[in-house]
């Protein structure tokens, strides 16, 4: 055996393995005293011959509520959603627009900014059912109740996306304006605004995309679209119902991913 | 001397027909979705005095005597989330595989995995976690089911996109080094997406954790049930009580997960 | 060792890559394949270790173990010999040398030639993320099981093999840190441990120094000439500067539209004629950026 020359090897750093291993251990823990939460009661009886039933009503779809274009039917509810949707989406937007400038670092400073980020937080975090519920009280059951609370909450993810890219923004541009003497409402208008808007316009309708899903279920309180017909149907049962709904609200939301998707990317 | 004039330079400016018509569009739709909504804002401006009233109900004097009854479901509102998230990522990385064009070279599988994600991703959990209270009664296993099927879909979906956007250079040296798919998976993939995944998890996680808390309106458990009692009965004290308590739980846990993704990179 | 004969390649999209190339390549050379880019140099590369299939033709290469796959070279007893004294035990007789069409293997079989062959690229391909020592022990990954390089438990007799490229390329020092602190001929070095480590007979090497600056360059190209010379690593690399082929190679190959239409002993004509030779490979007059510089 030849003889190997001795390796002299580095001092090994201090070992990155027990932040790790301590985060996989937190983990894990955590994962099983959650466990704790699932009940698994003891499967209904009747759960194996709801499914059966489910599955039956999958399959055959209930055309009356399909085809019926009164104020009941489907039809007029998946409208009532979409633009609930449209209008919740176009509110936030707009008033997101100055939220965003108050929160924008390079606009009002890092103090001011970080007041603007909580507030955001604080919309962010409400929940919209809980809006609704709210504006409900206010304005009463029906589609307005449901478009502000989408509205106010998508103010809140809105503003974080836009300050954001305010934030990234090229600076250049702004001292541009400024150095040949423009005022702020001119910076804004001229440097800013032309900047960020095309990623304004794609973050808008990817919000949207989320507000179609959110319309469906803010319906269950009441809130308009189809989301009160859809509880309805659960709750008595009505599964070719239920799924005919449900169909039409997976093919709805698809149509509208894609259809934003593509005019998304064309901004880009 | 008489300095000749030059001759003005006339540009034809391109055609505005097109800005102009979607720009109308625009205004025609957004228009045309308030007046079928009924949105009038004269309307809601008028009852505004109605939500000062309201709200000061909700938040003026919280129930304060009531927030210890509040504790357990909340508690039991994070845990839904967290089973649903871990277990969501878990079924999510193998699906991801699957619907990656990079990894799973059949385009068949592609779609049709990618097709399955996007059914789960459209259904908003409320509307899944109804469907399981029908099937499994209410209670809290019908909302980690609802949850964890809403998990492997936005979990997949982001993370598919993130392995289709890796260096394939790495994968290639791997593959170079007479290495198999596990282990091209192991030291070509896998380190490129870990950060993240873990990351994706955590959104996933506070998503979750917003949606668990209402999920108990429709009956499948958590926190929500506690709010649609108190609204009924017009306990509007305790549904401030209620909303402030999770909006500092959500707030605390949005800011460790930040930390943690932060820590990530 | 490695010979082709007639190997076209047309890619999907209809791009013919290679066309007709016939090419012997001896043990213990050092080649350097010039050609402008898109001539046809990845590819040739590529289809050795067969990352890219041929459409037409065979590449064999000599003494290949049946069972191990393992390559012998031109002198498999002089390589078993080297091997022996290394330390390692070889049963003559149970050796199953024979000549092998690269193009006709699959799967396992494959990877188990990959063993012996390592790539070096221009971006490196260097996992940034994880340890140096970590990077130089996937060149081991074709020597464990799968088991092995899933939870990346090595034993220590590998260990010693990476430890020992890492000290042939001289960065030792380095060995725990991660990879992302180094800078780009740090990383090359790197991947050529990586390959040391793989104790592969063959080396290819994809424009290693393109990335690099002038110095580094010829510090990185220092090491091939040397694991070429003293371990005697068959090498086939391709180079974009002319300098560094004249100063390193055995062997000059050009390339040109996929064809090889030039091929010569690296001192059958001195350097004023090999530069003019050139001029047909590239189809132009050799000019200053054609070479890395004076060092």
């Amino acid at each position: 055996m030849m003889n190997q020359e001795m390796i002299v090897l580095p001092k090994k750093p201090r070992s990155n393995s027990l932040k790790k291993t301590l985060f996989y251990i937190i983990t894990i823990s955590l994962f099983v005293w959650s466990l704790d939460s699932v009940n698994y009661i003891g499967v209904m009886g009747t759960a194996a011959a709801t499914f059966k039933a489910m599955m039956k009503g999958l399959i055959t779809p209930d055309w009356a509520y399909l085809k019926d274009l009164s104020v009941d039917g489907l039809p007029y509810a998946v409208v009532e959603t979409v633009t609930i949707a449209i209008s919740g989406t176009f509110v936030s937007a707009i008033l997101a627009i100055p939220i965003a400038l108050i929160a924008s670092q390079n606009i009002v400073g890092a103090k001011f900014s970080k007041i603007g980020k909580y507030i955001i937080t604080m919309i962010r975090t409400f929940p919209e059912i809980i809006l609704a519920l709210i504006f409900i009280g206010i304005v009463g059951p029906g589609a307005p109740a449901g478009i502000l609370a989408l509205g106010v909450h998508s103010i809140g993810m809105l503003g974080k996306l836009f300050s954001e890219s305010i934030e990234s923004m090229d600076a250049g541009v702004k001292e541009a304006v400024e150095s040949c003497g423009g005022n702020k409402m001119e910076v804004l208008f001229r440097a800013i605004i032309p900047q960020v808007s095309a990623e304004f316009i794609s973050y808008t309708l990817f919000r949207f995309e989320t507000n179609m899903r959110a319309a469906s279920t803010l319906g269950v309180v009441g809130a308009g679209g189809f989301g009160a017909p859809l509880i309805f149907a659960i709750i008595a049962l009505q599964w070719s119902r239920t799924f005919t709904i449900v169909i039409v609200l997976i093919v709805t939301v698809t149509l509208i991913d894609l259809l934003s998707g593509s005019i998304r990317k064309k901004l880009v | 001397m008489n300095l000749k004039q030059p001759e003005a330079i006339v540009l034809k400016r391109p055609s505005q027909l097109k800005k102009y018509v979607t720009i109308a569009l625009v205004i025609i739709i957004l228009w045309g979705s308030a007046r079928f909504a009924n949105f009038s804002l004269i309307d809601i401006i008028e009852n505004f005095h109605q939500a000062g009233r309201l709200l000061k109900q909700m938040f003026g004097k919280p129930a304060w005597n009531y927030a210890p009854k509040v504790i357990p479901p909340l508690l039991e509102t994070i845990q839904m989330a967290i089973v649903s998230s871990l277990l969501g990522a878990i079924v999510a990385f193998p699906l991801a595989l699957l619907a990656s064009s990079n990894f799973t070279e059949n385009k068949v599988i592609n779609q049709i995995t990618r097709f399955i994600l996007n059914i789960f991703r459209t259904i908003p959990s409320m509307v899944l976690a109804s469907l399981f209270v029908a099937i499994f009664g209410s209670g809290n296993f019908a909302g980690v089911a609802a949850l964890f099927i809403f998990s492997f879909g936005l979990i997949s979906k982001l993370l598919y996109e993130s392995i289709e956007a890796i260096d394939q250079g790495q994968v290639e040296a791997i593959v170079s080094l007479g290495g198999n798919k596990l282990t091209v998976l192991r030291y070509g993939i896998v380190p490129q997406i870990l950060p993240q995944f873990i990351s994706y998890t955590l959104y996933t996680f506070e998503v979750n954790v917003r949606a668990a808390a209402v999920l108990g309106y429709v009956g499948a458990g958590g926190i929500g049930q506690f709010y649609e009692r108190a609204y009924a009965f017009r306990y509007f004290d305790r549904v401030g009580i209620i909303v402030i308590i999770t909006f500092v739980t959500v707030l605390i846990i949005d800011f460790i997960s930040s930390q943690i993704r932060k820590g990530l990179v | 060792m490695i010979k082709f004969v007639n190997v076209s390649k047309t890619y999907a999209n209809g791009t013919q890559a290679l066309k007709n190339v016939n090419l012997e390549i001896f043990e213990g050379e050092f080649v350097a394949i010039l050609g402008l880019s898109g001539a046809g140099k990845s590819t040739l590369l590529r289809t050795v270790n067969q990352i890219i299939d041929v459409t037409e033709g065979h590449i064999y290469i000599d003494n290949i173990d049946v069972n191990t796959f393992d390559i012998y070279g031109d002198n498999p007893d002089q390589m078993i010999e080297k091997l022996t004294n290394k330390g390692l035990s070889i049963e003559r007789d149970k050796l199953d040398l024979q000549t092998i069409d690269v193009t006709t293997l699959k799967g396992k079989q494959l990877r188990k030639l990959r063993k012996n062959i390592g790539m070096i690229f221009q971006s490196f391909n260097i996992i940034k993320r994880m340890s140096v020592l970590q990077n130089v022990l996937t060149g081991r990954v074709a020597y464990n099981p799968t088991w092995r390089n899933i939870l990346g438990i090595y034993k220590e007799a590998d260990k010693q093999i990476a430890y020992r490229a890492l000290k042939k390329v001289d960065i030792l020092e380095k060995t725990f840190g991660r990879a992302s602190e180094l800078s780009g001929g740090q990383m090359q070095r790197v991947a050529i441990a990586r390959s040391l480590a793989q104790e592969a007979k063959i080396l290819l090497a994809d424009e290693p120094v393109a990335s690099l600056d002038p110095v580094t360059t010829f510090e990185v190209m220092e090491f091939l000439k040397k694991i070429n010379q003293e371990d005697g690593v068959t090498m086939i690399a391709n180079l974009h500067h002319v300098d560094l082929a004249l100063k390193y190679a055995t062997r000059i190959v050009g390339i040109k539209g996929g064809e090889v239409v030039y091929d010569i002993p690296r001192h059958g004509k001195s350097d004023k004629q090999i530069i003019k030779d050139l001029e047909l490979v590239y189809g132009r007059a050799i000019g200053a950026k054609d070479f890395v510089g004076e060092h």
